[in-house]
């Protein structure tokens, strides 16, 4: 077997957590959005991270690019941490980190050109202008756009190609590592297509690896090679993406799936849908022990007592489930 | 048919339609319409629409405002007038002529002479240059400290903002016209005192706007993803936040500038802003006090232009709110 | 002839001050009682608005013009608004998509839902209460009582969807049409969602539009479809001929465009280049023409007219023009 590359990013029991509320001098609550998450990405490879509104992954997401300064753990980033540097430490890697963003409308600044918001992440590094503007151009035939695109604003343009424009700006500085936060929600079906077929382009061409965050199962399966589930600050399952949808652990992931209606109406007539009882629980108050239990239909006693490791099952896919490891469900 | 509605609707003009073709003579249609080879697709990606630039948009919104129009040529005519006039008419502010003291308005003295046989007129334009340049000069200054002030607050936030903002509360619970006119004591009566007075507080608002406009904007995917490239605190308030948040600052500056003249105004009328002989609207309209009975023009002009002055700012000020009022965006 | 909904050569003009914005060209559908109808387009296809025309619900620069809409064989075209409000509510029941906004945040859920059984139906206080306590119920909203007396914002993204169901069913209409009704859900709470409706629809016989740009969701709940591009019906079937048999080229591409669950690693998606129609300036002829892999001359030049495949399957494609070349549709 061939030896295992190592990985470019590494989370070791990630936390980030948030004070919410309270006063100057009561006490501040806090949301612990990411409570202690590890996985690894390895150079080329697509990460999926999927899980629904509150689990987390947008924080995971946002936390490995060091956007927020971690509340514990670790981030292994080509074998440096990380995560306690400072700004100023951090910067150096900044062109080696970099995201694309969920709203198309939301993630270019109205008031700059095209070309000026490609360029931005050059004119940070130094860049001498002629050097700008032919790599800008270049950007842009990458994504498909146009020159005589670059001298237009934001506004004029589609989604999709707003879409494009932040993945020119994403590339700009070369980066080995890319958190795609829900790339292809806020845009139309036949342009979703579009922009994942780019992606996965530009990942033969370029070998970034991406950390893909999405809640949409079907395309995190066609375009990851591991994925992991997460459920209020956890990750509760992990594998490689052919064993994970084939042969799921978890009863949440199960339900999960289950609950992705199928476009296909005579296999939809067949399948029948898990319905999970009951609400997301707030993250602000989570339950004690496994997070899942209250809408589990496996939850026993033991559930509420301990919160369940994430353990390797047999040929890397793990899962975090008491039950699951003791080999009852 | 149509369903009822109170408008009435323009037809859609031909060229806009789509054509429909009666099946007759869809079957007879010529089969070289149906090769795929002839289609001549044009551009997939295309930009429709001209180009605007959001300024150049604003400008259309404004300018369909009779008032903001109205005001903004006041202001043109009358900027034009104070910078020439002095230098065209053959009175200076200070010229006396002795013959002609207290002269009612006419032809030779279009706003009559005051009690030492000043030309009135030139007087008042050049308590125009006085005023208008004050107001111009405390709104750029305001502007600049408001802008820096609440633009860093804002975005930095935490144990910092409430410093700033604590900093500003207290500044602004002290009656303004109280340490104004202790400034103007401490730094004596000139143009410049006046401008310190002036800039002293009336900054503060223009901060608070920029911080709220800062700490909703800060939040923005594109401020994240500046962050993301390695902009400093500097790149992001001066390339993403300020020029986003610049309706709201732009309209609290421009009501800045009537403030500032009324205030010269006043502080002149009292006696402690520009001195006599230099003709503030303020000293013009103290000079005449004595006189209110019975020769009153030597009052009503220079209160007029104050008048006039602010209430031009004031219909300009409004005409960019809302010409740059975002619900009013497609 | 007993259709629940007739609507013959539907177009809506939105008229604002740049020009003419022509969401709804000419569409016709029908729907019977007890029938679910599925509309599925991307924006600008007009779906919303074809069933906000209907319910007369549109701003007064909306310019709506038809042959027909008939309501169980009332005439929907020229009545007057106070008969478009007994009708609307009572037996026409509406969805719409994003919870937060559609329900009033000042009033408690009681009010919202007593409402219209009230006003519709002329219940008493009394009555409508016990009627609203038993649609929570139905809607399996746990500790109706307590519910009651809440607000929305008290109410998950989820609850607020069922007290919206709730609301919609409330008068046993003929026809509940639900515009995105899970879109902004999460997954496992959408299944929860469309569960109810599926149960509500086996237990009352009450017929249902759904709209959504959600071909899964359609699959799922839809026994015909309606799929819409710029305007227009491009093509309308049964769910089995629209996914297994469909003949328009935007229909392929949609299916294409979406991973399906048996499909091979590596396979690529096909997407559909371009971007859809701004319908201020709609392109001549077929809208999807420019995005259309197989685009003749005439598509430029024309609108294709409709061509019955079968008693419930259409479409509006030139390729069906005998001169056209036969095409296959690549799977």
């Amino acid at each position: 077997m061939a030896k295992k590359p190592l990985p470019l990013i590494e989370a070791k029991d990630l936390k980030m957590y948030f004070p919410v509320g309270g006063s100057l001098f009561g006490k501040r609550k806090l949301l612990k959005a990411v409570d202690g998450v590890s996985f690894q990405l390895y150079p080329g490879e697509t990460f999926g991270l999927v899980g629904e509104s509150g689990c987390g992954k947008t924080t995971v997401g946002r936390t490995l690019v060091r956007l927020y300064e971690p509340t514990g753990g670790q981030i292994l980033f080509d074998g440096t941490d990380i995560a306690k540097l400072s700004e100023a430490e951090v910067l150096p890697y900044r062109n080696r980190m970099q995201m694309i963003f969920q709203d198309p409308y939301a993630s270019l600044n109205p008031r700059m050109t095209v070309s000026s918001i490609i360029a931005e992440p050059l004119r940070y590094q130094g860049v001498k202008p002629q050097e700008i503007a032919s790599r800008v151009r270049d950007l842009v035939q990458q994504v498909g756009l146009k020159e005589d695109h670059l001298n237009r604003y934001p506004h004029e343009f589609s989604g999709g190609q707003r879409q494009r424009i932040g993945i020119a700006r994403a590339l700009a500085s070369h980066p080995d590592f890319i958190v795609c936060d829900e790339p292809i929600s806020a845009l139309d079906v036949s342009i979703q297509a579009q922009i994942i077929n780019m992606l996965e382009e530009l990942q033969e061409k370029l070998n970034v690896t991406y950390l893909f965050v999405s809640h949409d199962l079907s395309m995190v399966r066609h375009i990851s090679h591991r994925v992991a589930v997460m459920y209020l600050g956890h990750i509760v399952e992990m594998a490689e993406v052919r064993e994970l949808y084939g042969n799921m652990l978890h009863p949440y992931t199960k339900a999960l799936m289950s609950a992705v209606p199928i476009a296909d109406p005579d296999a939809a007539a067949k399948s029948r849908r898990i319905v999970l009882q009951g609400d997301v629980p707030k993250p602000i108050d989570p339950p004690s022990g496994c997070a899942f239990r209250t809408r589990c239909p496996h939850a026993t006693a033991a559930c509420a007592e301990t919160v369940p490791e994430l353990t390797d099952m047999g040929g890397e896919h793990y899962a975090a489930c008491i039950r699951v490891q003791r080999g009852e469900i | 048919m149509s369903r009822k509605n109170r408008f009435v609707f323009e037809p859609i003009p031909e060229a806009a339609l789509s054509r429909s073709i009666s099946p007759e003579a869809y079957q007879a249609l010529d089969g070289a319409l149906f090769d795929p080879r002839l289609v001549d697709l044009g551009d997939a990606e295309k930009v429709i629409r001209p180009s605007t630039t959001y300024w150049h948009e604003v400008w259309q919104r404004f300018r369909r405002d009779p008032l903001a129009i109205l005001g903004l040529a006041v202001i043109a005519v009358m900027s034009v007038a104070c910078i020439f006039v002095p230098m065209f008419s053959p009175y200076t502010y200070s010229g006396m002529d002795l013959a002609h003291m207290n002269a009612f308005p006419t032809w030779q003295h279009l706003c009559g002479t005051d009690q030492m046989g000043r030309d009135l007129f030139v007087r008042i334009m050049y308590g125009a240059r006085i005023s208008i340049s004050i107001g111009l000069i405390a709104a750029a200054i305001n502007f600049v400290i408001g802008v820096l002030y609440g633009g860093i607050s804002g975005y930095v936030g935490g144990k910092t903002d409430m410093v700033l903002m604590r900093i500003v509360d207290i500044l602004i619970s002290l009656p303004s016209m109280l340490y104004t006119v202790l400034i103007m004591l401490v730094l004596g009566s000139s143009e410049f005192s006046v401008i310190v007075a002036l800039c002293f507080t009336s900054w503060i608002g223009t901060a608070r706007v920029v911080r709220s406009e800062v700490m909703y904007l800060k939040h923005a995917e594109y401020v994240l993803a500046a962050r993301l490239s390695g902009a400093k605190l500097w790149d992001i308030l001066v390339t993403h936040l300020i020029p986003n948040a610049m309706g709201p600052i732009i309209v609290s500056t421009a009501f800045l500038i009537p403030n500032a003249i009324f205030t010269e105004a006043f502080l002149s009328f009292l006696g402690i802003g520009i001195q006599a002989p230099m003709a503030s609207w303020g000293t013009l309209a103290n000079d005449a006090r004595s006189t209110l009975l019975t020769y009153p023009y030597q009052m009503i002009f220079p209160v007029m232009a104050i008048c006039v002055t602010m209430f031009s700012f004031n219909f300009i000020g409004d005409g960019l709110r809302d010409a740059l009022d975002p619900r009013l965006k497609k | 002839m007993g259709r629940l909904l007739e609507v013959k050569n539907l177009t809506t003009n939105f008229h604002i001050g740049v020009g003419c914005v022509q969401a709804v060209r000419s569409v016709s559908f029908y729907l019977d009682q007890g029938e679910s109808l599925g509309v599925v387009g991307e924006s600008g296809s007009g779906k919303s608005v074809t069933m906000l025309s209907v319910m007369g619900l549109l701003p007064g620069y909306a310019e709506i013009k038809a042959d027909a809409i008939r309501f169980d064989g009332k005439d929907m075209l020229n009545i007057s608004p106070s008969e478009f409000r007994k009708i609307r509510g009572g037996d026409i029941g509406m969805i719409f998509q994003d919870p937060m906004t559609s329900l009033n945040p000042l009033y408690t859920v009681e009010n919202q839902l007593t409402e219209p059984l009230r006003i519709h139906r002329g219940m008493s206080k009394a009555e409508a209460r016990l009627a609203a306590l038993n649609l929570l119920k139905r809607v399996e909203i746990p500790d109706p009582e307590q519910r009651l007396k809440q607000y929305p914002h008290e109410f998950s993204g989820g609850m607020r969807q069922r007290v919206m169901i709730a609301m919609a069913v409330a008068c046993q209409p003929k026809l509940v049409i639900a515009d995105e009704p899970t879109t902004a859900l999460d997954v496992t709470i959408q299944a929860q969602v469309l569960d109810l409706l599926d149960q509500l629809k086996k237990t009352t016989s009450t017929s249902t539009i759904m709209i959504t740009h959600d071909l899964g969701v359609i699959a799922s709940m839809c026994k015909r479809i309606l799929v819409m591009y710029g305007g227009l019906v491009v093509e309308q079937g049964t769910a089995r001929e629209i996914f297994y048999q469909p003949k328009h080229p935007y229909t392929w591409g949609l299916l294409h465009s979406i991973p399906r669950i048996n499909q091979q690693k590596g396979e690529k998606l096909i997407p559909i280049n371009g971007t859809p129609p701004d319908m201020l300036r709609p392109p001549k002829g077929c809208p999807f023409a420019p995005r259309c892999r197989y685009a003749m001359p005439v598509c430029q030049k024309y609108l294709a007219p409709e061509t019955v495949l079968s008693g419930t399957h259409a479409v509006c494609c030139h390729l069906m023009h005998e001169k056209a070349p036969k095409v296959e549709r690549q799977v």
